[in-house]
């Protein structure tokens, strides 16, 4: 008996543990987010067109990198829940609303979260890993020991440069979709391309693209805010690298089905 | 106010005491002194002069400032008068060695790109590492990078550099060059050292020995 409340005791204590420092390290993660905005308001001007450069860089590594695997992707997934939903919309008679199905699912839905997935899989990874090694080889400190603030240099432009390019492979992802699916719906439902895009027309609004973009550019700014997070708080050794990485990819993964769940849920209500 | 370091009964950093005996002496403006100890305690000790930690007692002044007590921005602007090159040198990886010079003259210095650039020029040329310009850390050999870290620390022009085991790598001609130049290009500098030979010697105002003992003037 004794053992069993011992045991019990003891799992309360690891459980309390455990809550207080998931707890510190959502405080730590939130004076993150606050030194990052303080970091924005006082880059110093003549710093700008290094950051530029530094932004630029980050956009062409995390967008224009991954064109041909968002396409590659866009295009099966655009044809494939065309093909599955015309079975079943060709069963209730509804072949015509295959516009309006692909404009709910992808567009609004599985477009900003499928840019999210790969910008998490392929830059979040990228930033965890060179911050986490730029903390273990020293470069953080000796960077601080020269008085730059490695948020305003090394942070900053990775944040803005995959909130850009999230919101910007999104509607990317959608509009080769939308292609994947006019040749669905021309090969298997033999609709017109002229009856799909009106189909589509009628399912789509103005909204959903500041939505999409909107969207692409939380699970952009989040991940990487999350994934730099994630590497800058690593420990100096060669171990921690590979953590941060599998802890910046996790939190990032889950705060973006979060968001796109919050998302869904408040337009639906 | 002639000292730009004070030392007085420093007793290691808070997080972990290291230190049997506490540590004092000073360093007046425009001297060079070297501290010759073991790697384990040189480290810690420049931390406490750049404000990263704070002693576990005593007090540590560094150019009229106690640095483990400053704010934030404070340490930060507190730092951008000194000039460091510690161990490991902490190069950028991705950056060139030019990138590696200019970055914290327009972020720390505030000088504009161009500015910037002009000195990064200067510093590249006196150090003779204008061929290693376009060249990332990894693919420099160690004495070119330890004499890239050390072009950093002087960049700026700052009033007191701080060097962690400065040039272990470089052959003792260019040693002695490149130690000519700091004392050109900085008004003081202070050198922590687990090295006993004697170019770093030759160049020193004065010269401590830290160990077991205690701190004490070198023999």
């Amino acid at each position: 008996m004794a053992t069993r409340e011992l045991t019990l005791s003891g799992s309360f204590t690891a459980l309390g543990g455990k809550a207080r420092g998931t707890g510190d390290e959502l405080l730590e993660g939130v004076r993150f987010v606050g030194s990052c905005v303080r970091a924005a308001i006082s880059l110093p001007r003549n710093a700008r067109s290094l950051s530029w450069r530094s932004l630029f860089m980050q956009v062409r590594f995390t967008a224009v990198d991954a064109m041909p695997i968002i396409a590659g992707l866009a295009l099966l997934i655009g044809g494939l829940v065309i093909a599955q939903a015309h079975a079943q919309a060709v069963r209730f008679g509804v072949s015509e609303a295959l516009g309006q199905l692909l404009a709910t699912v992808i567009v609004r839905e599985l477009g900003p979260l499928f840019a999210a997935i790969i910008v998490v899989a392929r830059s979040g990874t990228a930033i965890a890993s060179e911050l986490a090694t730029a903390r273990v080889m020293g470069e953080v400190t000796a960077l601080e020991a020269l008085g730059v603030d490695p948020i305003q240099y090394m942070v900053l432009p990775r944040l803005i440069g995959a909130a850009i390019s999230v919101a910007l492979l999104a509607m990317y992802f959608d509009a080769i979709a939308i292609f994947g699916g006019l040749v669905a719906t021309w090969f298997f439902a033999h609709l017109p391309p002229g009856d799909y895009l009106e189909s589509l027309r009628l399912g789509m609004s103005t909204t959903d693209v500041l939505l999409v973009t909107a969207k692409g550019a939380m699970f952009g700014l989040g991940t990487a805010t999350i994934c730099s997070w994630a590497g800058l708080r690593a420990a100096r050794t060669p171990a921690a690298i590979p953590q941060s990485v599998t802890r910046g990819v996790v939190i990032a993964m889950v705060f973006v089905f979060t968001v796109s769940a919050m998302f869904t849920i408040i337009l639906a209500l | 106010m002639n000292d730009v370091i004070e030392f007085d009964h420093v007793q290691g950093e808070r997080a972990e005491l290291k230190w049997e005996r506490p540590v004092s002496f000073t360093m007046p403006r425009g001297a060079l002194h070297l501290i010759r100890t073991r790697s384990t305690w040189s480290s810690p000790l420049l931390r406490l002069c750049l404000g990263f930690s704070e002693p576990s007692g005593g007090r540590v002044r560094v150019l009229g400032h106690e640095p483990g007590t400053l704010g934030r921005h404070a340490v930060r602007d507190f730092r951008r008068g000194m000039g460091c090159a510690l161990e490991p040198d902490g190069l950028v990886a991705n950056l060139t060695l030019r990138m590696n010079l200019t970055v914290p003259l327009v972020f720390a210095s505030g000088l504009t790109t161009a500015e910037a650039s002009e000195r990064t020029d200067q510093i590249l040329d006196i150090m003779h590492l204008t061929i290693w310009e376009n060249s990332r850390p990894a693919s420099m050999p160690l004495e070119v990078r330890q004499t890239a870290a050390l072009a950093r620390a002087l960049s700026s022009r700052p009033a007191l550099v701080l060097l962690e085991n400065p040039l272990a790598s470089v052959d003792t001609r260019e040693t002695r060059r490149l130690l000519s130049l700091c004392r050109a290009q900085c008004e003081s500098l202070l050198i922590a050292t687990h090295r006993k030979d004697g170019i770093l010697h030759e160049f020193a105002d004065a010269v401590w020995e830290w160990d077991d003992d205690g701190f004490r003037v070198a023999a």
